[in-house]
């Protein structure tokens, strides 16, 4: 056997509230394409990112032909060879194709940059990818595929040894994907191996040589591609029955108090509806893009949509903005709360009263006390842990601040509550609280929708499991089907190949 | 929004610090009559200033409260000379304001433009209607009964008092209602607000609005105070109160800062200005100063927000941003000092001052007319301060030099008014102090003088209509009687600009084939000259000559004929003689210039002051100092103005 070329052994990452990686570890071949695949928030990506140099791990060795190297930066683990694409691409679109490949590395002549000999240097590079992209044409009038390439061409510029790729085929086509997959295996064949990052499963065996499954910051196992499955694969991610147990508090369910009818827009591939009924936890899963916080944000009026139906209690929504849908009754807790929860200049007391203001003023007057008071009272429901209600809100953990945006949205007395990864980046104790709210939520008969990437928690709290794969709903399972295996077959879309459509279910 | 209380008092204590100092460094500082003189010199900065910080705070900017404010002025002048009554003057004005602001904050909103855009789009509108409306000239010839707006109650300047209301409602909007909680939200995160269902487009709307209003109600103070409106008032005022904002803690990415803050932010500004005038620093190096604190505010607030992320802010580094902007002002303040006085002013054994306050100080034209007062002054052993403006154009901030040199008790008072009608308030209240004020080089309008009893006491100039007439003579023979003319106009509605330009015509009155194709103002400015000689050259190819109505605009007219290769077709006239005219005509690129002799009017005006306050001669009502005409025959005869005293004046 092959010396490795890369190996990473015992990495360990703390991140505040999460352990991104435990002794994680992997190997790499020479001249070969090595997938690395695991559900979202694995540890894939750390693991990745620890390699090219964006963060620095806690504990661990990686040795990269032959030497231990410990990047300090982007830019020196460039100048290993380690180069990693990311799936936002990194590119200047008004600039061109040979100034985004020479960025930083201008060739230069008495101080001025030599633009013929970057042409033509840029022309080369993206001949050996096979593709006569005009090295003048700026970038932003390129499509997606090939701005790729010119990622790839400027790492082969760099002079890459080893190339990271994570998910290049989530805004690709078929073709496309071929295509990219055929310079793939150039570039091995030319003795530059390929770290794949997918959760694809087709693309796993039309490319991958061998395959490392991670789970919850460990390395589960790796697999020579030849001699696996897909049902081997599922069952490695998925891991054995997970120990915590999150209780699911039986409601009886009440009317529909959500109904959404052929909703279409630009995210999902297909029209999409579901209801929810009072007390009703609906689960929704899928990987990252499938377009699960699309859907919510479309349900709940942020975005536009072509066609289709919302209606809360009956009453279908008119004007499709956020306002409305909230005097409907309708909640929606974002999965970003820095970006699109928290005002964090505000006080606690602020950012809980923001949905509610109207309540505690009249004309336009804030009552002050009022305001204190119903502020205070879901701080106090919640053991919000403030040091005072005028607290700014950027010293609070992240527990702490999602349970402020929780707040606001008790605070408004939601019917239908959008929840979209409610616990993620929390500590297990909130992450407890919060379950233990969204049983007696349901219990007043709110209905939720749970958007979540924690299987445990889509399991153990969910009535039914919607789950979504590419813009579409690929099916929604009854509280009997509800087992991980069952979600992640359809939200990796099993019997799905290259360049079929998906099966409608 | 929530702040510890150092944090808020740090400019505060910023402010003390300023006053204390100045009160120091000058005796005339630390009075209530010039303490009242800061705040109604803020005033105007401080209300338009309100309206920044909700803009500010809600993550926008709003370019265009300047012109506004200049439009808005001349609403509420033209409905009151047109016969309206003082409350619906006062109301047009204001609404007209309130539209404005709600346009821009439409245009943003629904057009998603950035407000930067939007609000600039809006600066340049309003300046140009504000021009159309009132055909670019100053609206004066107000009712007493308006004027009440800008006295006194109980011994309070009426603007004082309306700041100080006007600032205690916008704290309470601020804190207490939703328009206010909204515009933190807002600006703190947009996203979050909206998808909380925080109507965002009605609430900006509603900010813009409201800037625009704070524009219209300072509109009407100002118009008060001047007793007239011009379409040129409030130019960089926008800039100004971005400062006062920004100095007063609120930061222009939004979700932070007070209305209080922003007054102290305009008070800081104002002391400066005022205190530098007590200690007679050239204003040119104001900017310096103000500038000076803004930029360390803003590190400083930087630095915080920073800081907050990390650790908690302990021990020394709790007071630092008010050490360090304390020490720069100080700095500052005393740098400014200093090179005042390496500078040497010339000290004075009699002890009489004399106030020299010309349009600006920017041009060779206002430095010879300097120079010649100086020597003048040194002569005579008497003490004589100069003071100008940035702009010849900021005719608020000319009003207030005037304020400030009352309060040191100058002895006379020679003024360049850089507004025909707006500055006559002004010289009523050095009149009312004792102060005589003799005019140089421009009249004021003589019926505004009159209506509010003003007492003019002499003006000193060229006799610019004779010195149109003469290029206007010299010129027809010049072109044998026949060709076709262009006029680039001074500002007009400006004595000086309106004279020239009718002597000019007069003076081709008896030559019928010549023809005035054109005639455009170009603002008394080079670049802009540039840019209407080019228009003008496009539409006019028959064009044989121009007449500027000063050099500055005839050498801009110059390099545009000359970069359309018309040099040999078309020539051009200028007026004042200025050293880079002269060496044009020396050339010949430049047919003439009519000389005006600056220095004189310098000299002449130092002398006769002197002469009043000294012995009790008053002065001629009119003393006219010559006019001539250069052109390439006499041009080695002229020498450049500051020798051209003439002996048979003494």
């Amino acid at each position: 056997m092959t010396d490795p070329l890369l190996r990473m052994s015992g990495m360990d990452k703390h991140f505040p509230g999460v352990q991104a990686l435990t002794e994680a570890e992997l190997e790499v071949l020479p001249g070969e394409v090595h997938v690395l695949l695991g559900e979202n928030g694995a540890g894939k990506s750390t693991l990745m990112k620890i390699l090219c140099g964006q963060y620095a791990a806690d504990a661990g060795e990686v040795v990269f032909a032959g030497r231990t190297v410990q990047p300090s930066g982007p830019l020196e683990a460039e100048r290993l060879g380690l180069v990693m694409i990311h799936q936002e691409l990194n590119l200047v679109p008004g600039l061109t194709v040979a100034e985004n490949i020479y960025l930083g590395h201008e060739p230069t002549s008495g101080g001025l940059i030599g633009d013929r000999s970057m042409a033509a240097g840029a022309r080369d590079l993206l001949q050996r990818l096979k593709c006569d992209i005009d090295p003048g044409l700026p970038v932003a009038e390129l499509s997606v595929a090939e701005q790729q390439l010119v990622e790839i061409a400027r790492a082969l510029q760099r002079q890459a040894r080893l190339l990271v790729m994570d998910e290049p085929s989530a805004a690709l086509s078929d073709t496309e994907i071929e295509a990219l997959f055929a310079v793939i295996r150039d570039l091995v064949d030319d003795g530059v191996p390929v770290i794949y990052i997918s959760h694809r499963m087709p693309e796993i065996f039309a490319i991958g040589d061998r395959v490392t499954v991670m789970r919850d910051g460990h390395t589960v196992g790796t697999r020579k591609v030849s001699e696996t499955g897909v049902a081997e694969l599922i069952k490695m991610m998925v891991g054995r029955t997970i120990a915590e147990r999150v209780p699911k508090r039986e409601v009886v369910l009440g009317e529909v108090v959500l109904e959404v009818d052929g909703l279409s827009g630009a995210p999902f591939a297909q029209p999409i509806s579901l209801s929810i009924h009072a007390g009703e936890i609906l689960g929704v899963a899928g990987l990252m893009g499938s377009g699960r916080t699309e859907l919510a944000r479309a349900i709940f009026g942020a975005d536009p949509i072509d066609a289709g139906t919302v209606s809360v209690a009956g009453r279908p929504l008119s004007g499709h903005s956020p306002a409305e849908s909230i005097a409907a009754g309708l909640g929606f807790l974002t999965e970003d709360r820095k970006q699109q929860g928290l005002v964090l200049q505000c006080s606690v007391t602020e950012n809980i009263s923001l949905t509610s203001l109207g309540e505690v003023s009249r004309a336009g007057v804030i009552d002050l006390g009022a305001e204190k008071e119903l502020a205070r009272n879901e701080v106090d429901r919640l053991h919000i842990r403030v040091a005072s209600l005028d607290q700014e809100l950027i010293n609070l953990s992240g527990g702490n601040q999602q349970k402020v945006v929780l707040a606001r949205w008790l605070a408004a007395r939601c019917r239908v509550l959008l929840f979209d990864e409610p616990t993620r980046g929390i500590d297990v104790g909130a992450k407890a609280e919060i379950y233990e709210l969204m049983g007696e939520l349901v219990e007043h008969g709110v209905a939720i929708l749970l958007i979540s990437s924690e299987m445990p928690e889509l399991v153990g709290l969910s009535d039914r499991v919607a789950v979504m794969h590419e813009g579409s709903l690929q099916g929604i399972l009854p509280r009997s089907e509800v087992t991980q295996e069952r979600i992640l077959e359809l939200a990796v879309a099993v019997g799905k190949h290259l360049g079929t459509e998906p099966a409608r279910c | 929004m929530v702040r510890n209380l150092s944090a808020r008092l740090q400019t505060l204590f910023v402010l003390i610090g300023l006053v204390v100092l100045f009160g120091i460094a000058s005796p005339h500082f630390l009075t209530t009559d010039n303490l009242l003189n800061v705040m109604q010199q803020s005033a105007i900065n401080a209300i338009l200033g309100i309206g920044l910080t909700f803009v500010i705070i809600s993550g926008g900017i709003d370019l265009s409260v300047g012109s506004i404010l200049a439009l808005c002025g001349l609403v509420t002048a033209d409905l009151l000379v047109t016969g309206s009554s003082v409350p619906l003057a006062i109301l047009g004005g204001v609404a007209v304001g309130l539209v404005c602001g709600l346009i821009s904050g439409l245009v943003t909103t629904y057009g998603r433009i950035p407000p930067f855009i939007a609000t600039l789009g809006m600066m340049l509108v309003a300046r140009s209607v504000a021009k159309i409306y009132s055909d670019s000239k100053p609206i004066s010839g107000l009712p007493e009964s308006f004027r009440a707006l800008s006295g006194d109650i109980f011994g309070i300047p009426v603007l004082v008092i309306v700041v100080a209301v006007l600032y205690v409602l916008a704290h309470l909007v601020l804190t207490r209602t939703k328009l206010g909680r909204y515009t933190y939200a807002i600006g703190g995160n947009e996203q979050a607000a909206w998808l909380s269902g925080v109507p965002v487009g009605r609430y900006k709307i509603a900010i813009y609005g409201l800037s625009g209003l704070m524009a219209g109600v300072a509109a009407v103070l100002m118009t008060s105070r001047l007793n007239a409106a011009s379409p040129l008032t409030g130019e960089m005022y926008e800039l100004y109160a971005i400062a006062a904002a920004v100095i007063g803690g609120v930061s222009l990415m939004g979700g932070e800062g007070r209305v209080l803050g922003t007054l102290i932010g305009a008070l800081i500004m104002g002391t400066l200005r005022n205190g530098l005038n007590a200690l007679n620093v050239p204003s040119a190096l104001e900017g310096m100063v103000v500038g000076g604190v803004l930029v360390a505010a803003v590190v400083l607030d930087r630095a915080r927000h920073r800081g907050d992320a990390k650790t908690p802010v302990t021990g020394w580094r709790r007071y630092r941003k008010v050490v360090v902007v304390g020490v720069l002002a100080v700095v500052s303040v005393v740098g400014a000092v200093g090179i005042r006085v390496s500078s040497g002013t010339s000290g004075s054994e009699t002890g009489l001052t004399v106030a020299f306050v010309p349009k600006a100080l920017n041009s060779p034209f206002w430095g010879e007319m300097q120079e010649a007062g100086e020597k003048e002054a040194a002569a005579l052993r008497v003490n004589l301060v100069s003071l100008a403006a940035d702009r010849e154009t900021d005719v608020e901030r000319q009003y207030q030099i005037i304020e400030n040199l009352i309060q040191q008790g100058v002895d006379a008072i020679l003024l360049a008014p850089s507004g025909s009608k707006e500055l006559v308030p002004a010289i009523r209240k050095a009149n009312d102090a004792g102060i005589p004020v003799l005019l140089l080089d421009t009249r004021i309008d003589e019926e505004a003088a009159a209506s509010v009893g003003v007492e003019v006491l002499t003006y000193i100039g060229s006799d610019n209509f004779e010195g149109g007439a003469v290029a206007g003579r010299y010129l027809a023979a010049e072109l044998g009687g026949v060709g076709e003319i262009a006029v680039i106009e001074g500002i007009s509605g400006h004595e000086t600009a309106d004279q020239r330009r009718l002597g000019f015509l007069s003076g081709i009155e008896d030559s019928p084939g010549i023809r005035v194709v054109a005639s455009q103002t170009a603002n008394w400015e080079r670049a802009r000259a540039y840019t209407v000689a080019e228009n003008l050259l496009q539409a006019h190819p028959d064009l044989s000559a121009v007449f500027a109505a000063n050099d500055e605009m005839a050498l801009g007219a110059i390099e545009a004929i000359d970069a359309a290769g018309r040099m040999s077709e078309i020539v051009v006239i200028g007026f004042d003689a200025i050293p880079d005219a002269v060496t044009n005509i020396r050339s010949g690129r430049m047919l003439g210039s009519v000389a005006q002799f600056p220095s004189e009017m310098g000299r002449l005006g130092v002398l006769h002051a002197v002469e009043l306050v000294r012995r009790g001669l008053a002065p001629p009502d009119e003393v006219l100092t010559r006019v001539e005409l250069i052109d390439r025959f006499n041009v080695d005869d002229f020498a450049p103005a500051a020798e051209g005293a003439d002996p048979e004046e003494r």
